[in-house]
């Protein structure tokens, strides 16, 4: 499934259904600013089907406002296995992790709360993705691994394993060790950027394709259409 | 109705503290009632506009 920027937001009220320890910027470039009857948010409409409409938004007064982003669905959405179905969806199509999912419907809390699971550091499978969405949104698509390592904490909340000391590179950390390992020349297999056909080797960093703007495009990330690329990218 | 929990430090908008439990729709940093689900909720008119309205045990005008 495909899940669609939308260029319109909902035009009905919103129920939060879960919480996300990622930055609005990790989930989509297409951000637009917007105001309800709680406060101002910055934020996201998608689509999935012709069914499925859902709200990424992050208010002003949200705790942990920089690294958390809430998905909304429609009021009208209230059958609660169908929420979790929904929820469900939407964190495996936009490729977030389940470590990534701080609350969700169903789940107990405490007003004034959010938790994020112990389990959740960067690994390689989600800086794969990362790096791609952090270079797609760089010009010319492309990124030094330079770049990168600055970009990954905007876009990440390093927790404190990612920033501990690497085991085998004394001076550099763990996370630093994992998006270098996902860009290294020895990782051609068929789940890398690169065995996928998303992502171009460049001297010391990466280049998106036309193929890995499509697949971005398929998360949410983006709604570009590549059509400033070659075919050949 | 909806509020954010806790305490609004430097910021504007209206603090109180209610009785009322927030609702079913609420989320860890979203407090919600709804006056048709709760009899605890009351609807009033003002100007030919309906607002949710729920007694409050303390207050803060914190509006510029």
């Amino acid at each position: 499934m495909t899940v669609r920027v939308l260029k319109y937001d909902l035009d009905t009220d919103v129920t939060p259904h879960a919480i996300i320890w990622r930055p609005l910027r990790y989930c989509t470039l297409v951000i637009r600013k917007g105001e309800d009857d709680l406060d101002k948010f910055e934020g996201a409409s998608f689509a999935i089907g012709n069914d499925i409409r859902f709200d990424l938004r992050v208010y002003q007064g949200h705790i942990h406002s920089e690294v958390t982003v809430t998905l909304y669905l429609p009021d009208d959405v209230r059958d609660e296995n169908r929420v979790s179905e929904i929820v469900s969806l939407v964190i495996v199509e936009m490729a977030i992790p389940d470590s990534a999912v701080a609350w969700r419907r169903g789940q107990t809390f405490q007003f004034g709360k959010v938790i994020r699971s112990p389990e959740d550091r960067l690994l390689e499978r989600e800086v794969r993705i990362l790096i791609l969405k952090i270079a797609a949104s760089q010009p010319e698509r492309s990124a030094t691994i330079g770049k990168l390592r600055e970009e990954v904490p905007r876009y990440f909340d390093l927790s404190p394993a990612d920033q501990s000391a690497s085991p085998s590179r004394k001076n550099e950390k763990r996370w630093q060790i994992v998006v270098r390992n996902a860009i290294s020349s020895h990782k051609t297999g068929p789940q890398t950027i690169f065995g996928q056909g998303w992502a171009e080797k460049i001297p010391g960093g990466l280049k998106v394709t036309r193929r890995g703007m499509d697949y971005l495009n398929s998360i949410g990330f983006s709604d570009l259409s590549g059509s400033d690329l070659t075919d050949d990218e | 109705m909806k509020a954010y929990p806790g305490n609004l430090p430097n910021r504007r908008g209206i603090e109180f503290t209610t009785d009322i439990e927030p609702m079913p729709g609420s989320a860890p940093n979203e407090a919600r009632w709804y006056w048709e689900w709760c009899p605890k909720v009351l609807l009033r008119q003002k100007d030919g506009e309906d607002f949710a309205c729920i007694p409050v045990t303390g207050f803060k005008n914190m509006q510029p």
